[in-house]
């Protein structure tokens, strides 16, 4: 970038960029360095680099009239640019080492090994995958119509074959165990209501949360327990990450390219968990949203990272209500009431114990927890402000949520620990949550 | 941006020449969305960002800046 | 090594634009609303100025920026325009 920069504030038609990245990167690149002349791009496996003998970049070449490449330049000298270009080049710093090139790495560093070849061919989310040999993809999609079609994946419209999904799923790391609960959770984020267009490409840094309910857990393992939204369950880890997968890779939604999260979290990289049902005092969210408690489904959610909230001293269940409600005040913006997105909380084992023990029912917490939190339109006019605050007078009171039927609660986590967690909502994209059944034949 | 240039796509595959209207920061977003829909000379007009806190005089004096543009992308008539 | 490709390969078969009119007089200009804030103000203007140039215009919006513009809108727009701006993408 620096180089970049320096040679984009001399404008001299005499100088090709060429970067080692995608087009898109490239144009972005020069873009942001302001640099308007030729730009042409050498991707994986850096045949024009290698051609050149380009160990470091960047690298400078003149190449004469008569196409030959003459004098170099290694890393950043701006003396030595000056030089090539016969231009005065200001600024500092006047020197600085350059960084290996790719293509050169591989070669000197061991070569292009298997899992060094799924990072080149840009298959990875940033952490090692399992490449998928024919034979590793045949034994995901375990006897089922590979050809069968999940549908399209936006942004870029690639079909979700089964055998794609399959190759998704051996890239996160999964076992052919967990294929029918990556299909249900490719199903719920391919339904329209879900709106996976707008999640995959929005500035926000939300990303898809599954959440497992029914039977399907146990001998599956995903976990609701202890840990049960951190690392450490590979059906977590590995059933989230192979839904991420879909939407990058078969959906196009790579981050930096298609995905413009500003900022994105580590929870992009997967976020699924079961929900704790043996703990849990009320039915499951499987059952509250229409199944039957026999089946096995999932429901994702579009979010953004879980908010821990900490409650080890209220008593009673309003107390409880009001630390869960008011701890998701301040989520998408603090001053932007009412929303009309789904805010998903994760009540802990002892918090939901709490909640039983007074006898309330799912909704008499959410009705608790919307009845909470409450403001007047005055105190919220301050900048990011929705347009009913606006309007209102002063005084009116501003709930936090449009409805109660916004709060959407599940129970997980270990049994000790009065730590319960909410999701931060995904805004203004209308993506409703989706439930879709999990069928072993699928 | 990406919503836009599929519906752009979609427009043109129906006959309708079809300008969209986007802020600088996101022509790598247009260039990749129409690339991946087999569009890939597709371009958006753009205009400075930000506008969320331009007044509207300077919403419009960014609209009479492109307005040549959108003009050339949707006619033959102002192709220069 | 060979593997199962994560990725739609196929090749699109490339989409021609649309044949645009030599002239701007009397068509039809859909001025699609993508409901981002402040983007009807800029819409305006447009709408404006292709009045001027002599084109007819409609409003039409989607239901939010954050999704494809739904096939009623599609094909409103196809049954009632010749030229569509879509704006205002921030």
């Amino acid at each position: 970038m620096l180089a970049l920069r320096r040679l984009a504030a001399v404008g001299s038609a005499d100088v090709v960029c060429i970067a080692q990245e995608r087009p898109e990167v490239a144009a972005r690149l020069a873009r942001r360095a302001g640099f308007e002349q030729t730009v042409l791009v050498d991707p994986a496996p850096y045949a024009v680099s290698r051609s050149f003998g380009v160990e470091t970049v960047p690298t400078a070449v003149r190449i004469d009239v008569d196409g030959r490449a003459r004098d170099r330049v290694v890393g950043w000298d701006a003396e030595g640019y000056s030089s090539l270009l016969g231009v005065v080049i200001d600024g500092e710093p006047r020197s600085k080492p350059g960084c290996v090139a790719r293509g050169f790495f591989e070669e000197s560093f061991g070569g292009l090994d298997e899992l060094e070849d799924m990072f080149e061919r840009g298959w990875s989310d940033g952490l090692p995958v399992v490449p998928p040999t024919p034979e590793r993809v045949e034994a995901m999609v375990g006897g089922r119509d590979g050809a069968r079609s999940l549908g399209l994946v936006p942004p870029a419209q690639g079909e979700a074959t089964l055998e794609r999904v399959a190759a998704c799923a051996v890239l996160a790391g999964c076992r052919p165990a967990y294929f029918p609960i990556v299909v249900a959770a490719v199903e719920a984020a391919l339904d329209p209501r879900f709106n996976a267009h707008g999640v995959a490409v929005t500035t926000q840094p939300a990303g898809p949360i599954v959440v497992v309910n029914g039977p399907a857990r146990e001998p599956v393992g995903v976990n609701g327990g202890m840990g049960a939204l951190g690392p450490g369950t590979r059906a977590n880890a590995t059933i989230g990450r192979a839904l991420r997968l879909v939407l990058a890779l078969t959906g196009g939604a790579y981050p930096g390219g298609l995905d413009r999260a500003t900022l994105g979290h580590a929870g992009k990289l997967f976020c699924c968990f079961a929900e704790n049902e043996e703990a849990s005092p009320w039915p499951a969210l499987h059952v509250e949203r229409g199944l039957a408690p026999g089946a096995s489904a999932v429901t994702v959610f579009a979010g953004d990272a879980p908010l821990s909230i900490s409650d080890h001293r209220s008593k009673a269940p309003e107390e409880l209500a009001a630390t869960l409600a008011w701890a998701a005040a301040g989520q998408w913006s603090p001053f932007w009431w009412p929303m009309d997105d789904t805010s998903l909380f994760v009540v802990c084992p002892e918090h939901a114990a709490l909640f039983a023990d007074a006898g309330w029912d799912k909704e008499r917490v959410r009705s608790a927890m919307f009845e909470a939190v409450v403001r007047p339109a005055g105190e919220l006019r301050r900048g990011e402000t929705t347009p009913l605050v606006h309007a209102a007078d002063d005084d009116t009171p501003i709930q936090k949520w449009t409805t109660p039927e916004k709060i959407v609660l599940v129970v997980a986590g270990g049994e000790a620990g009065r730590f319960s967690a909410v999701f931060g909502p995904c805004d203004g994209m209308k993506s409703e949550p989706v439930t879709k059944e999990i069928l072993w034949s699928t | 941006m990406s919503c836009s240039v599929y519906d752009a796509v979609r427009l043109e595959q129906r006959g309708i020449p079809t300008a969209v209207v986007g802020t600088i920061p996101f022509v790598d977003e247009a260039l990749e969305q129409a690339r991946v829909l087999g569009m890939p000379d597709y371009r958006i007009v753009t205009i400075d960002h930000p506008i969320q806190l331009s007044s509207t005089d300077e919403l419009h004096a960014r609209a009479d800046r492109a307005i040549e543009t959108i003009l050339s992308r949707l006619t033959k008539q102002f192709r220069s | 090594m060979e593997y199962v490709s994560p990725i739609d390969e196929r090749v699109r078969e490339p989409i021609p634009f649309a044949s645009r009119p030599s002239a701007l007089e009397g068509k039809r200009v859909a001025l699609l609303d993508i409901t981002k804030a402040r983007g009807s103000e800029f819409l305006d203007r447009v709408e404006q100025r292709l009045r001027e140039h002599g084109a007819q215009t409609f409003r039409i919006s989607k239901e939010i920026f954050s999704k494809p513009a739904s096939l009623d809108v599609i094909e409103e727009i196809a049954l009632r325009g010749d030229l569509t701006v879509e704006g205002l993408a921030d």
